[in-house]
């Protein structure tokens, strides 16, 4: 307190203020943005007194009953003074670890071993055989029971070849 | 580093922008958080619980922040400050079980004030919160001023007003 202040004005303060009754209704907590903007006296209207801005007259109440609050309206007005200011880096790094995501839009390529392309074409191949395989026996199965039972054995013997006899001699080997 | 930070993008989840606006503004974060701090406190985790509340539910508290009413930094000063303290306090509230507490301790006795019959509304909010930082937080003239963003001589003028109405008031009351 300056000394231009009647030390009785300090008394007849604290006389008001603890004899005051306390409001029924308390003023409710500004939001941020209000204070923030408070704190850079962008409230209020033009050619209003501030101190009969309604606006401006919640967030003093306010203000009037929290000094911590006021503390953060005094940091907040220097704040905006004060430039980029470095902070640690695992301060930062923990803080950035929050949000997880490409770094950008691009996509990165990485190369492909070798080995890894040989496997890849390999189990290609594989499959192809296998399919080949495999649809061969079946086809073979559905057309054998189309033809009927008979025919496919004759188809069969065809395929593979007559029956030779192991101690008889073949026709020709009669004809002299 | 540029210093402009992309909010929309931010608020959209993007990584990018998230490392930006940390790599910007934790250092203010870092010095916002300090002032609030008491000895012994990890500083790293409550700056933590800064970004964990602008970047949660989708960066709800974030979207709330508008460029045309006030600075970022002004806002983001005030949001790590009140956010640090709730965290502290969260941190610290007491959980002795009341059956440990005894019974004597419990009671409460009345506390019998002379209350003035005094409307609240003899000093008006600005009037009420200039007194305070005057005489309850034993601020110089041109503290307050910085405070307030106002001329040191509106503060004057203020108090001066002030004490007028209160040295009215008690002069008729002392009287009668």
């Amino acid at each position: 307190m300056t000394g231009d202040m009647d030390r009785n004005d300090a008394g007849l303060w604290r006389r008001w203020r603890d004899g005051t009754e306390t409001a029924e209704n308390a003023v409710a907590e500004p939001d941020a943005m209000s204070l923030a903007a408070y704190a850079e006296n962008r409230l209020g209207r033009d050619g209003i007194d501030p101190g009969f801005d309604s606006e401006i007259s919640e967030i003093e109440a306010w203000l009037a009953d929290r000094p911590e609050a006021l503390d953060d309206l005094i940091e907040a007005r220097v704040s905006a003074d004060m430039g980029t200011l470095a902070a640690p880096s695992d301060i930062t790094n923990r803080a950035m670890a929050l949000i997880v995501g490409s770094q950008s839009g691009v996509v990165i390529l990485r190369p492909r071993s070798r080995v890894r392309t040989a496997l890849a074409w390999s189990s290609v191949a594989a499959s192809l055989v296998a399919a080949t395989i495999v649809g061969f026996a079946v086809g073979m199965d559905d057309w054998l029971s189309l033809i009927g039972g008979s025919q496919a054995q004759a188809y069969d013997q065809d395929l593979t070849g007559p029956s030779t006899p192991l101690l008889g001699g073949s026709e020709e080997d009669g004809a002299t | 580093m540029a210093d402009a930070v992309d909010l929309a993008a931010l608020c959209q989840g993007s990584k990018l922008a998230w490392d930006g606006f940390v790599r910007r503004y934790a250092g203010l974060i870092v010095s916002a958080v300090r002032g609030v701090a008491r000895d012994g406190t990890d500083i790293e985790d409550l700056v933590q619980e800064v970004f964990l509340r602008l970047c949660k539910d989708g960066f709800r508290l974030m979207r709330t922040y508008d460029p045309t009413r006030a600075g970022l930094s002004t806002w983001l000063t005030i949001v790590a400050r009140s956010t640090a303290r709730d965290a502290m306090r969260r941190r610290q509230l007491p959980s002795t079980p009341i059956d440990v507490v005894p019974e004597a301790l419990l009671s409460v006795q009345p506390k019998i004030t002379e209350k003035l019959k005094l409307p609240d509304s003899i000093l008006s909010p600005r009037q009420k919160l200039v007194l305070t930082m005057l005489y309850d937080r034993d601020m110089e003239v041109s503290e307050v001023a910085t405070a307030l963003g106002v001329d040191p001589q509106t503060v004057r003028s203020t108090h001066h007003k002030a004490m007028l109405k209160l040295r009215t008031h008690f002069a008729a009351e002392d009287a009668g």
